[in-house]
């Protein structure tokens, strides 16, 4: 049915699913009945995929087949100085794949990322579809509004792994004012301030009309609520080692303990001055002696941990502004995204500098997906409700001569976007040019992430600076970017749909895609095997009460028996699912055969 | 409302026969009220679509009146009344899809300029023949558009969008600054194709503004005369172009050729916004 579609939130550390139905947004509640997924994955022993709480109960004592804040490493290539962070603290293991791009373990297979996140949006998927009741393929799913174009691609290429029809990528805070501007038709400048759990994003709207005009967006991909995990949990190693001479880091099982302890800590200390944290038998000291670590963190200690971090989004939020035009009096609201936004510090400083108190009811967890599942409606729909200008959140352009970096498309330029410079050969009879195209703020090529390399060849040989190549960038309204080369002389083109060396070919994406799709369905065919082999013994039990607590003629308790044998046979070698299935259906009638005539 | 016209919000009121009268002195709300009557809505609903008065909307049904133009529901013998009865049923309701700029309507500019814009817009507005002899095509103005026959419809865009009361007085007025109304009206679009999800004024639009892309100025572009160019001028006439010419107005539609040269428009439209936003500073 072509009637709904999703928005999805796919968060670092929370995921979260939500739909238009009657008009309205809902946020869609998970199998294990809450609103957000972790956004975790793990594989068991049998090799059954756990996704959300169900991976991460299990975290402790699974950490090396556990992957988690896949997001903070999707789209980067395997020696990105973050990726090489996060190599040697993540518990699970990443590896290079083989297009330069990261690959994670799990069970002695490699995944690589976009699959990861389509094992999460699968699960959201399925859960939307049995809460609609019909199948749901089109969704838009919500990016950092700093993620760069590798990003976003790997994301969309997630989503087609998912079996799902992207109708586009948006940016999340671009969705929370989509959430909260569709309350009201007020025109207003606001400021989503997004505090999530890997990254931060600052952006400043105009809502005027029904049209979202962003002004400005701007953010920081590795600040978030796993940094402020993060200073609890040096924190504590500090202290257990000046206790115990005892250095946890090198113990996953205890660093897993810790990081889940260090999170449950920062939320209590959300709500209260003080918490405890206890983590019994966590280690065993040199001579083999049991410890704990029993520790009180009181929510000042948790704020001088952590002030840099906050003053560091202030410092972003005041360069947003700036990218606007705008000072903190032309903003009308200060809208509070993700879960970390409910820290008190945190509020207290987007007050002080806004000089506003920030909108409330606004869930900061469910905002971005409902925004998101707005805009999915209106694009499928058509309700003309509303219109997004989204803006590029980076410099775009290629590198020239001299190493550095030329900007083709300024940041903040509205979305679909194009423009064009010519540019000219710097050799004499130079024949090809080398283009490299750069998504970045520095002025230097080499600080700017390589987006793609291509060579421009058949240029007549002339003396340097003679004969000009045209380049046009092409930004779509995903964000996605698109280089074409032309050579004024001949009218050759080149035209570059940037396909990011790290990322997966379409092949693979589609071999992915088909395995995701077969696991679900062998994973439901599973599931019916368990259902109908349930009721099966359900049955079988039933027949064998009656049996032998009513009085049957012999015809009846021969016919009867022999049923009971073959049911037997069929649950004690559970392959053929329509053999469970007759079984179930010969003893339904049996027990109908017995209430009748041995009443 | 006037007593001497015997009517209250319930009147009903149909069009009649328009051939051999004398339309020229119609103004641009009887040429709407013309067209919103269609022998089922009544003045009161009629009064709830458009931005004016009563006392203005009762003054253009008297006029039309006078002229012959309209006839009241008892009196009905108007030809659109009795062309409707011939047609099969869904053909006939006129259910006004809004058409794609029709949002203009509830934007803030309440004014009788504003409304005049939605006209030309509007694929209903195609029933406005004025010098045509024809019945009005009535089926026409209630079918979407993609399934409208091309040749007649086409031509009709065309005759519409080439009366001058359409182009000096009203549609274009707001959409082109008044120095191309000219070279609009003589404008020859070839790529009008009524099978796409596009209506075909729009189509006609977005060609000539396409084609002429490259020699339009920035405040040409986005319909402004060259002393309009303020801050508040500038937003608003960017806005009504974002709302005509936004991709997202057509995702996934099938629009055909006029797909990339919608999305070469909007590009050309922000990049004259950025330049005007500074001039205006």
């Amino acid at each position: 049915m072509a009637d709904y579609a999703l928005g999805i939130d796919l968060g670092t550390t929370n995921s979260c699913v939500s739909i238009v139905e009657n008009g309205k947004p809902f946020i869609i509640a998970n199998k294990t009945g809450y609103k957000t997924t972790p956004s975790i994955v793990a594989i068991a022993e049998s090799g059954k995929r756990l996704i959300g709480q169900l991976a991460k109960r299990q975290a402790i004592t699974n950490a090396a087949n556990t992957v988690f804040s896949t997001k903070r490493l999707i789209g980067r290539s395997i020696d990105d100085p973050e990726v090489q962070e996060c190599m040697n603290t993540f518990p699970f293991e990443i590896v290079e794949g083989p297009h330069h791009d990261i690959r994670v373990k799990m069970r002695d297979k490699l995944y690589s990322l976009p699959e990861i996140s389509a094992m999460i949006l699968s699960e959201l998927r399925q859960v939307a579809e049995e809460y609609i009741g019909a199948d749901i393929r089109q969704a838009i799913i919500t990016v950092p509004a700093y993620f760069n174009d590798a990003q976003r691609q790997a994301t969309i290429d997630a989503g087609r792994i998912a079996g799902l029809d992207v109708m586009r990528i948006i940016n999340e805070p671009t969705a929370a004012a989509i959430a909260y501007g569709a309350q009201s038709n007020k025109s207003q400048t606001i400021a989503v301030f997004d505090l999530g759990g890997g990254t931060f994003d600052i952006s400043i709207l105009s809502i005027e009309d029904g049209i979202f005009n962003v002004l400005s967006t701007t953010g920081d991909t590795f600040l978030g609520g796993e940094d402020f995990d993060n200073r609890i949990i040096e924190h504590l190693v500090l202290n257990f080692a000046r206790e115990h001479d005892v250095d946890l880091r090198e113990d996953p099982m205890a660093m897993q303990r810790l990081k889940m302890e260090a999170e449950k800590a920062k939320c209590a200390l959300s709500e209260l001055t003080t918490t405890e944290i206890n983590l019994p038998f966590i280690q065993n000291s040199s001579d083999g002696v049991a410890l704990h670590l029993n520790a009180t963190l009181t929510r000042d200690e948790f704020e001088n941990l952590v002030i840099d971090l906050i003053k560091r989004t202030l410092k972003i939020c005041q360069i947003a502004l700036m990218d606007a035009n705008v000072t903190q009096d032309d903003i009308d609201e200060v809208v509070l995204v993700g879960g970390m936004t409910r820290m008190p510090l945190v509020q207290e400083a987007v007050t002080q500098f806004f000089r506003k108190q920030p909108a409330k009811n606004i869930n900061p967890d469910e905002v971005v997906a409902m925004g998101a599942a707005i805009q999915a409606d209106e694009l499928l729909h058509q309700g003309q409700k509303h219109i997004l200008l989204d803006v590029t959140p980076l410099d775009l352009g290629i590198a020239i001569h001299g190493g550095k970096f030329h900007v083709i498309i300024n940041k903040n330029t509205t979305i679909p976007c194009s423009n064009t410079t010519v540019f000219t050969t710097s050799f004499d009879n130079q024949t090809s040019l080398r283009i490299v195209v750069l998504q970045g703020e520095h002025t230097q090529a080499a600080d700017n992430q390589v987006l793609a390399e291509f060579t421009f060849s058949g240029i007549r040989p002339a003396p340097a600076g003679t004969v000009d190549v045209e380049i046009t960038f092409d930004v779509d309204a995903d964000g996605i970017v698109n280089v074409i080369a032309r050579d004024l002389e001949t009218r050759q083109e080149h035209v570059v749909s940037i396909e990011r060396s790290s990322n997966l070919t379409d092949d693979e994406i589609k071999r992915m895609a088909q395995e995701n799709a077969d696991y679900l369905v062998s994973e439901k065919q599973g599931e019916q095997m368990r259902n109908s082999l349930a009721q099966l013994r359900l049955n079988m039990e039933k027949v064998q009460k009656l049996m032998s607590s009513r009085d049957i003629p012999d015809a009846l308790a021969g016919y009867v028996t022999a049923q009971l044998v073959r049911a037997s046979d069929a649950s004690s070698e559970p392959k053929d699912l329509h053999r469970v299935e007759v079984a179930v259906k010969d003893l339904d009638k049996a027990i109908r055969l017995i209430e009748e005539t041995a009443g | 409302m006037s007593g001497s016209l015997q009517m209250d919000v319930q009147t009903i009121a149909n069009r009649g026969e328009l051939s051999g009268l004398d339309l020229s002195k119609l103004t641009s709300l009887d040429w709407i009220v013309l067209d919103l009557s269609d022998g089922r809505r009544s003045f009161g609903e009629i009064a709830g679509m458009l931005p004016v008065s009563g006392e203005e909307l009762s003054q253009s049904y008297s006029h039309l009146r006078e002229l012959g133009a309209l006839h009241w529901g008892s009196e009905s013998s108007g030809r659109a009344a009795r062309l409707r009865d011939l047609m099969p049923d869904g053909m006939a309701t006129q259910e006004r899809r809004p058409s794609s700029f029709a949002s203009d309507r509830s934007s803030a500019g309440q004014t009788q300029r504003n409304w005049a814009t939605n006209r030309m817009f509007d694929e209903a507005g195609v029933g406005l023949r004025p010098q045509s002899a024809r019945p009005l095509p009535e089926a026409h103005a209630s079918a979407p558009v993609s399934s409208v026959s091309s040749v007649s419809s086409v031509s009709s865009v065309l005759s519409v969008l080439r009366t001058p009361r359409d182009v000096e007085d009203s549609a274009c007025g707001q959409y082109l600054p008044r120095h191309l109304f000219e070279d609009f009206r003589s404008f020859e679009p070839k790529l009008l194709d009524a099978s796409l999800e596009l209506p075909l004024d729009v189509q006609m639009f977005a060609e000539y503004i396409y084609e002429h892309l490259s020699v339009l100025t920035a405040a040409e572009l986005l319909g402004l005369e060259e002393d309009e160019i303020t801050h508040v001028l500038v937003k608003q006439a960017y806005m009504m172009r974002t709302r005509q010419f936004h991709p997202d107005r057509y995702f996934r539609k099938n629009i055909g050729v006029f797909a990339p040269r919608i999305a070469a428009i909007f590009k050309a439209v922000t990049g004259a916004f950025a330049s005007l936003q500074t001039k205006a500073r």
